[in-house]
C-alpha cells in the first residue's frame, strides 16, 4: 500500500457539447435515423493549449457527425453514438458491455499494432443518448474507455516541468520541431515521440519508435495533453501507456519517459515549458490473454457515475422560442426608449373580450403584440361567410367547417394560439342577457347559467373589453365589472365615427365621493369618470356631427375597427403604465398637456373619432348618478338582489329607469321642453330622428 | 466610412485582415464562407472561477434513470477538485446589408449544450462594464435566427452601430489601427464578455 502514493492518477475528460450538436442530432434523428438504433460514428476533439484552470474537455459540436476533422491545432477522437429510441432502452442499455465493446476494439488496436500507425485509435469514446424530441429533453452519458493494466502505473519520481528538464534553447527547438512535425501531417496527431539526435530534439511519428529503439536511441513518448492540472496528466495517457507497455516494455526496461505536451500561445508567444515530464514504471501487458478491464464512464454534474440531462426546450422548442423572441422584442422597447416601461404588469393582465367580431379579433391581436398572455373571448355567434374579410382571426374554412360555421369564440381562441402558441386563449360560447329582452320561463335555467358563467369570468379577469355590437348587451358586463371594480375598456363603432373609452372606477364605499365637486379646470379623477351608459344618456353638446354613436357597427367603414381596436388596447396599456392605474385622472389633450405619471403619455377617458374628417377628440365626463349601469343605486341593487334583480331588469321595460330616477328626470325634461319649443320646432326635430 | 457604415466589400476585407491579425493570438478567429458571403467566428471557453457549472445546479432527474455502473472508486482518477466549471462563448460577425454594418451574433453554452440565459451572462460582465451596459444605447440585445445556421442566436442589434462608428472613425487618427471590425468589437465586445487581445491592434 505504500506504493499507492506513487500511483499515477489521470485527469478524466469532461464532455463539452454545444447547442449545435443537439440541433444536428435532432435533425439526424428526424430525417435520417428514424428508429434505427445502430451505432453511428462521431468525431470529437480535444486541445492541449488551454490555460491553467480550464477543465480537460472533450468537445463535440455541429460537425461531430460529418467527419470533417478537428479544428486547427486540435486532436481527433473517434466516437460511437448509441442513440436509443426510448428512455427505457436508454436505461436498460448494458453499460458494462458498451464500455467493453469499445475497450476490446482499443485493445485490438494495441495488440495488432494498428494504433502505432494510427494512434488516434487510442482516443475513442462512447456516447449513449436518448433524445426526447417532443419535449427537447436529452439524456446522455459519455464513456472514454481506458484499458487498465494488471498493476497500476506508478511514478518513478515526482513529475517535473519541461522547463526544469530542458534548457530554453532546447525548448524553443522543441517548439519548432513540434510545429514542423504537426504541420507536415494531414491533421495534428495526439501521440508522437521525441528523440535526441546529435544534440537536437526531433519529434517524429510513433511508427518509427521501433527503429529508434533498435538503434539504441533514447526515446521520449509525447502526447498532446488536454489536462491543465499542474501535477496530473490527462486521460489520453492511459491507453498510450498500455500501448507502450505492450510493445516496448522490455526494451525500455520497465520505465518510460513521458512528455505531457501542453502548448499555449498567447500574444504571439509560444510556450511549452509548463508541460509535464513524467517517468513511469510500466510492466508488460503482452502476456494478457483476455481483454483487460476497462474503465471510463463519465461522472455527471453531481460527481456521480450516472447520465446527464439537458432540457433545451427554451432554445429549440419553436413555441418557447416564439415566446422568448416576443419578450425580447418588448424588452427592446424598454431598453431602448422607455426604461420605466413595466412590461410585467401588461403581460400579467388577464383580458376578457366580450365579442369576437371585428373589434374582438383586432383587439386580441394587438394584445398579443403587447405580450398579454391570457385572453378569453365570449361570443354566441358562428363564423359566417361575411366575417373573415373584416374579422382578422378567421379564414374562409372556418365558415364551412361545420354547419353554420365554427363557434366564433372558440375559433378566435384557436386562431390566436396558431399565431402564438404561448398564449393562454379560451373561447366561451354564451349569450349575454339584455335589459328589455324578456326571458321566457323555458329559458330561465340557461340564462341563469350564462349569468353565473359571466360573473365567474369577470371575476377571473383584470380587464374587460366591451366589443359587442349592441348597446343593450353592454349593460350586464358593465354592471358586473363596476361591482367588481374591474378595468373596463369599451369600443363602439358607427358608420364613420367611433368611441373608445375606459369606464370610471367608482369605489361606491365612500358615500361622499360621487358628489364631490371638482373644479372644471381640474382633470376628473379615474374614480369619478362615467361609463358607456353615463355618457350615452347625457346628450352631446356641441354639434350634431359629434352625436352619440349609432349601434350598427356592421355598417362601419372597414378601417374603423382597426383604428378603434388599436386605440382600445393602447388605452389599456397607458392606463396600466400610469402610477394611479384605474384612478388615473382623465387627460383631455388641451393646452398640449403632458402626463408625468405615465411613461407613455396621456391617459384619456374617451377617444371619439370622426373618420370623415380624420379627426379625434378626447372628451372626459363624470359618472352620472342616475346611470342605469354604474350608479351606486344600480350596483347596490345588483349586489343585494343578484339574479332576481337582473331578471326584473331584463323583463320589466321601465324597471331600471324607475329605479335610478331617470323616469322622473325624463318627465321633468319633457315638461321643460314643452315650455321651450314652439310647435314648428317640435315638428322639425321629429323629422330628423 | 465617415458615416459609420461600410460596404460589404470593405467589410469582407476587414474580416480577412482581422482573422489574419488574430492568428497570432491565443484565440484565433476563423474566416468562414456561406453562399459567397464571408463571415468570421470564434469559440472561446471561459472558466467560471469558484463557480459550479450552471448546468450543475438544478436537475438531478437523470440520477434516477440509471444505476451506477462502477461501484468501487477508481483511485487512478484524479480527484475532481481540479474540474472547474466552464462555459462556451460562440461569436459570429456577419455583414448586414440592410444596415451596412457588421453584426455580432453570439450564444453561450453550458457543458451540456444548454444555453446560458442572458441574465446569467450579464452577471458575468465585469462591474465597470455593467454601467456601460445600462447607459449605452448600442448594446441592445435581441434574439434572432442566425442567417446562415438557422438557429437562434443573441444579436447585438445593428441599429446603433453606425452612430457609434461614426464617432469612432472620426476620432481615429490616420496612423492608428484602421480596421473597422477591430475598433467596433473592442468597443462593444466587453458587454458580452468578448475581449480582444491588445496585440490584434499592432500592425507588425
Amino acid at each position: 500500500m505504500t506504493q499507492e502514493s506513487n500511483v499515477l492518477q489521470f485527469v478524466p475528460f469532461n464532455s463539452f457539447l454545444d447547442g449545435g450538436f443537439w440541433h444536428k442530432l435532432s435533425d439526424n434523428k428526424l430525417n435520417h435515423y428514424g428508429l434505427d438504433e445502430s451505432i453511428k460514428p462521431l468525431t470529437a476533439w480535444y486541445y492541449n493549449g488551454d490555460s491553467t484552470g480550464m477543465p480537460c474537455r472533450m468537445n463535440l459540436e455541429y460537425t461531430a457527425f460529418d467527419n470533417v476533422g478537428p479544428p486547427a491545432r486540435c486532436f481527433r477522437a473517434h466516437g460511437n453514438l448509441y442513440n436509443k429510441n426510448t428512455l427505457d432502452s436508454f436505461k436498460e442499455a448494458d453499460k458494462k458491455q458498451l464500455l467493453e465493446e469499445l475497450g476490446s476494439e482499443i485493445w485490438k488496436a494495441v495488440t495488432t499494432g494498428s494504433a502505432i500507425t494510427d494512434p488516434s485509435k487510442l482516443s475513442q469514446f462512447v456516447l449513449l443518448a436518448f433524445a426526447d424530441l417532443k419535449k427537447y429533453h436529452y439524456y446522455f452519458w459519455f464513456a472514454f474507455p481506458a484499458i487498465c493494466p494488471k498493476t497500476d502505473f506508478t511514478l518513478v519520481k515526482k513529475p517535473s516541468k519541461l522547463s526544469d528538464k530542458f534548457s530554453t534553447e532546447q525548448i524553443s527547438q522543441l517548439i519548432d520541431s513540434y510545429n514542423n512535425f504537426q504541420n507536415s501531417l494531414k491533421e495534428y496527431v495526439g501521440y508522437f515521440i521525441i528523440v535526441e539526435d546529435t544534440n537536437t530534439l526531433i519529434i517524429d511519428q510513433l511508427e518509427n519508435t521501433q527503429k529508434y529503439l533498435d538503434d539504441g536511441k533514447k526515446v521520449l513518448f509525447g502526447f498532446a495533453d488536454p489536462s491543465t492540472v499542474e501535477s496530473h496528466p490527462g486521460w489520453p495517457l492511459r491507453n498510450y501507456l498500455s500501448l507502450i507497455s505492450y510493445h516496448w516494455c522490455k526494451q525500455l526496461n520497465n520505465k518510460v519517459d513521458i512528455i505531457c505536451f501542453r502548448y499555449v500561445s498567447q500574444a504571439g508567444i509560444h510556450n511549452i515549458g509548463h508541460s509535464l515530464y513524467l517517468t513511469v514504471n510500466i510492466s508488460t501487458m503482452s502476456d494478457i490473454q483476455d481483454i483487460p478491464k476497462c474503465v471510463g464512464w463519465e461522472k455527471n454534474e453531481r460527481q456521480k457515475l450516472g447520465p446527464r440531462f439537458v432540457n433545451l426546450s427554451s432554445s429549440m422548442d419553436p413555441s418557447r422560442l416564439a415566446e422568448s423572441a416576443v419578450d425580447l422584442n418588448l424588452k427592446l422597447m424598454r431598453w431602448r426608449l422607455l426604461p420605466e416601461l413595466d412590461l410585467d404588469v401588461i403581460s400579467q393582465t388577464k383580458c376578457l373580450l366580450l365579442g369576437a367580431g371585428t373589434l374582438g379579433c383586432n383587439v386580441a391581436r394587438c394584445l398579443l403584440g403587447w405580450g398579454v398572455r391570457n385572453i378569453t373571448f365570449i361570443d354566441n355567434g358562428r363564423v359566417s361567410y361575411s366575417n373573415p374579410v373584416r374579422q382578422t382571426l378567421f379564414v374562409f374554412n372556418d365558415c364551412k367547417e361545420t354547419a353554420g360555421g365554427l363557434l366564433k369564440a372558440e375559433a378566435a381562441a384557436d386562431s390566436l394560439k396558431k399565431i402564438f402558441p404561448g398564449v393562454n386563449a379560451t373561447g366561451v360560447n354564451i349569450s349575454i342577457p339584455m335589459p328589455g329582452h324578456t326571458i321566457t320561463d323555458g329559458a330561465i335555467k340557461q340564462t341563469k347559467d350564462d349569468i353565473e358563467t359571466l360573473e365567474k369570468l369577470v371575476s377571473a379577469h383584470d380587464a374587460i373589453f366591451l366589443l359587442l355590437d349592441t348597446r343593450e348587451s353592454r349593460w350586464l358586463p358593465t354592471l358586473m365589472a363596476a361591482s367588481k371594480q374591474k378595468t373596463v375598456i369599451c369600443a363602439a363603432l358607427g358608420f364613420d365615427t367611433f368611441l373608445v373609452m375606459r369606464h370610471g372606477n367608482q369605489s361606491y364605499t365612500d358615500t361622499g365621493t360621487s358628489n364631490v365637486n371638482i373644479p372644471l379646470s381640474q382633470p376628473i379623477p379615474g374614480n369619478h369618470l362615467g361609463c358607456y351608459f353615463c355618457n350615452d344618456v347625457v346628450a352631446p353638446g356641441d354639434s350634431t356631427r359629434d352625436r352619440t354613436l349609432d349601434q350598427q357597427c356592421t355598417v362601419s367603414r372597414p378601417g374603423m375597427s382597426f383604428i378603434a381596436s388599436a386605440l382600445a388596447v393602447e388605452l389599456l396599456v397607458s392606463l396600466l403604465q400610469h402610477k394611479d392605474k384605474q384612478t388615473a385622472p382623465a387627460d383631455t389633450g388641451v393646452n398640449d398637456e403632458i402626463n408625468t405619471e405615465c411613461s407613455l403619455g396621456l391617459v384619456p377617458h374617451q377617444i371619439r373619432g370622426f373618420l370623415s374628417r380624420y379627426q379625434q377628440i378626447m372628451p372626459a365626463s363624470r359618472a352620472f348618478d342616475k346611470c342605469t349601469a354604474c350608479s351606486k343605486t344600480v350596483v347596490q341593487a345588483y349586489k343585494d338582489g343578484g339574479i332576481e334583480f337582473l331578471l326584473k331588469a331584463f323583463n320589466e321595460p321601465h324597471y331600471l329607469e324607475d329605479l335610478t330616477g331617470l323616469t322622473l328626470m325624463h318627465q321633468e325634461t319633457a315638461d321643460a321642453e314643452v315650455w321651450d319649443f314652439d310647435d314648428e320646432e317640435e315638428f322639425s326635430s321629429m323629422d330628423t330622428q | 466610412m465617415s458615416l459609420g457604415v461600410i460596404s460589404e466589400e470593405e467589410c469582407f476585407g476587414f474580416m480577412e485582415d482581422f482573422v489574419q491579425r488574430s492568428k497570432k493570438s491565443s484565440e484565433p478567429w476563423d474566416l468562414m464562407e456561406h453562399g459567397g458571403k464571408l463571415y468570421i467566428y470564434l469559440k472561446s471557453w471561459k472558466v467560471l472561477s469558484n463557480q459550479k457549472d450552471h448546468s450543475k445546479v438544478s436537475d438531478n432527474s437523470s440520477d434516477r434513470i440509471s444505476e451506477p455502473v462502477e461501484t468501487e472508486t477508481d483511485h487512478t482518477i484524479c480527484s475532481d477538485e481540479f474540474s472547474n466549471a466552464c462555459i462556451l462563448f460562440e461569436y459570429y460577425v456577419i455583414y448586414s446589408e440592410s444596415y451596412s454594418v457588421p453584426v455580432l451574433y453570439f450564444n453561450v453554452y453550458n457543458s451540456n449544450g444548454g444555453l446560458v440565459s442572458l441574465s446569467d451572462v450579464w452577471d458575468l460582465v465585469p462591474a465597470h462594464y455593467k454601467e456601460r451596459l445600462e447607459e449605452n444605447r448600442w448594446t441592445f440585445i435581441t434574439q434572432s435566427e442566425h442567417p446562415y445556421l438557422g438557429r437562434p442566436y443573441y444579436q447585438l442589434h445593428p441599429c446603433h452601430t453606425a452612430t457609434l462608428m461614426k464617432d469612432v472613425t472620426s476620432m481615429t487618427s490616420s496612423n492608428a489601427c484602421s480596421n473597422y471590425l477591430l475598433s467596433w468589437l473592442s468597443a462593444v465586445g466587453p458587454v458580452v464578455l468578448l475581449s480582444l487581445p491588445l496585440t490584434l491592434a499592432s500592425d507588425t
